[in-house]
């Protein structure tokens, strides 16, 4: 087994969170290797998303060009809208939010992720793809490194980033014990084809604009639920999460529900005659499951941090998930600046970790418009 | 005769197995999802045939045993969260193997 030790930082996951961490690393001369066990950065578990300009425009700073504002990311449609619809057996309401700022955009991961691996590679960040990280090496209580399948990589940190299924979370007991059915919603989705000119005409939108919906479906399915919709260029993504307990209690398959909704007197027309793609599914946890008051899980122990995903530092009914892991890893990355300052790995500097992440959820969002959604999912919610 | 005209109009899959014909696989020849036969033989709810997304597990009566498709693994990690008796291990598949 070859053994590596060039780099001060390992981050296992290039995804959002563990690039913007890497980013941030290799923006100040820390010698940052990034582990990717897919061949090409695909985020194979989610196809599309919502990325807010805050506060990736400051850690990504090519974001746009700053000389005429054009925005530099790939990226499938402006978020033109917001819209809820609220879906009973066989009826709807909707409403919408139009949202004027051009300050969020429709993304597929895949081309998205992509881009900001590149820009933390051009920050000097070193990128290893088709390299699944099996355990972490613990040498005198302390994490020292990865071991892959072939080789033994060794670091004075290790950042877990490897989203909510994630392995080394478990194995290196900072998770104790399973995550519980109740404690999770289980989501599928669907990449549907249609022509951009359809897309426009369905949804009412002009070129380049788009909508992001959110689907409260818990009428309809009698079970604790939420959906969303994605217009793409020229495909739709279509989501459902249901709460897994749920789901087992009735025995039905997740695609059961996707298929539910699909057939349902809202959302058919919008998809008709459009081709299937792609279909995925990944889990997200729970509103309740809030990682800071959740005791079986650490945040960090001698020489190693959690973030994003794996952290459970995600908020699943808000209208941008990605928006708290990108924050989470900027937070770990700056732990990490000053641990090195101290020269100092242990858990006692790392810890500094905590107070910056309770800070991410206490922040009201800068943009008025999500910080009223979030409220209205919430509280919709919670009237069960 | 009548020749039958295929719908091309419309092509939204709706079985999983449909869905799961449209993605690209690198299955590795060993399985990165493991279960203890001896536990998923007295279990009665066989949970895990109904709930997987990729429908991986199914109940083979004849064996007497869990038949596990890891070929078709979405890796979303379900299975073990979903599994009672703590029966499934879930590893990442192998270097570049799994979905691509």
């Amino acid at each position: 087994m070859s053994k590596t030790n060039n780099s001060e930082v390992i981050i296992v996951g290039a995804g959002p969170a563990g690039l913007s961490a890497a980013k941030v690393l290799a923006d100040t001369g820390i010698k940052t290797l990034v582990l990717e066990k897919t061949k090409k950065c695909s985020s194979k578990n989610f196809f599309s998303g919502i990325i807010s300009e805050e506060p990736l425009k400051e850690i990504f700073t090519n974001f746009c060009d700053h000389s005429n504002g054009k925005i530099m990311a790939p990226f499938e449609r402006f978020v033109d809208q917001y819209r809820a619809y609220i879906l009973q057996e066989d009826s709807f309401t909707s409403f919408n939010v139009q949202n004027n700022k051009q300050n969020s955009y429709i993304v597929l991961r895949e081309q998205f992720n992509s881009w900001l691996l590149k820009e933390a590679q051009k920050a000097g960040a070193q990128v290893i793809t088709g390299t699944a990280a099996k355990e972490l090496i613990i040498s005198n209580g302390k994490v020292s490194g990865v071991k892959t399948d072939s080789e033994e990589f060794f670091a004075n940190v290790v950042i877990i980033s490897e989203g909510v299924n994630s392995v080394l979370t478990k194995s290196s007991g900072l998770r104790v014990g399973e995550l519980r059915s109740n404690q999770i919603f289980t989501f599928v989705e669907e990449n549907i084809s249609l022509s951009s000119g359809v897309i426009e005409e369905r949804f009412n939108l002009s070129p380049f604009n788009g909508i992001s919906a959110k689907l409260f479906t818990q009428a309809m399915l009698g079970m604790p639920s939420i959906g969303y919709i994605y217009t793409n260029h020229n495909s739709i993504s279509l989501g459902i999460g249901i709460l897994f307990s749920e789901l087992i209690s009735k025995g039905i398959n997740p695609n059961e529900c996707l298929e539910k909704l699909k057939e349902h007197s809202c959302i058919k027309p919008l998809i008709t005659n459009g081709t299937t793609k792609n279909y995925c599914s990944y889990i997200l946890p729970a509103p309740s499951l809030k990682s800071q008051n959740d005791k079986s899980l650490k945040l960090f122990s001698n020489g190693c941090l959690l973030i994003g995903g794996a952290a459970l530092i995600i908020d699943i009914f808000s209208w941008d998930v990605s928006t708290l892991a990108i924050l989470s890893g900027k937070a770990a990355a700056q732990t990490i600046i000053r641990a090195k300052e101290l020269n100092d790995y242990s858990a006692k500097t790392l810890a500094h970790y905590l107070p910056l992440v309770n800070e991410l959820h206490e922040i009201p969002l800068q943009d008025d418009n999500l910080n009223m959604l979030n409220n209205f999912n919430e509280s919709i919610l919670q009237r069960k | 005769m009548v020749k039958t005209t295929k719908n091309t109009s419309d092509h939204l899959a709706k079985t999983v197995e449909e869905k799961l014909f449209l993605i690209k696989f690198c299955p590795d020849t060993e399985s990165h999802v493991t279960v203890n036969q001896d536990i998923c033989m007295l279990c009665k709810g066989k949970e895990c045939t109904k709930f997987c997304p990729a429908n991986v597990f199914a109940w083979s009566a004849i064996n007497n045993r869990l038949v596990i498709g890891y070929e078709n693994c979405l890796e979303c990690g379900l299975c073990t969260i979903g599994c009672p008796y703590g029966s499934i291990q879930y590893n990442h598949p192998k270097d570049s193997f799994g979905r691509n």
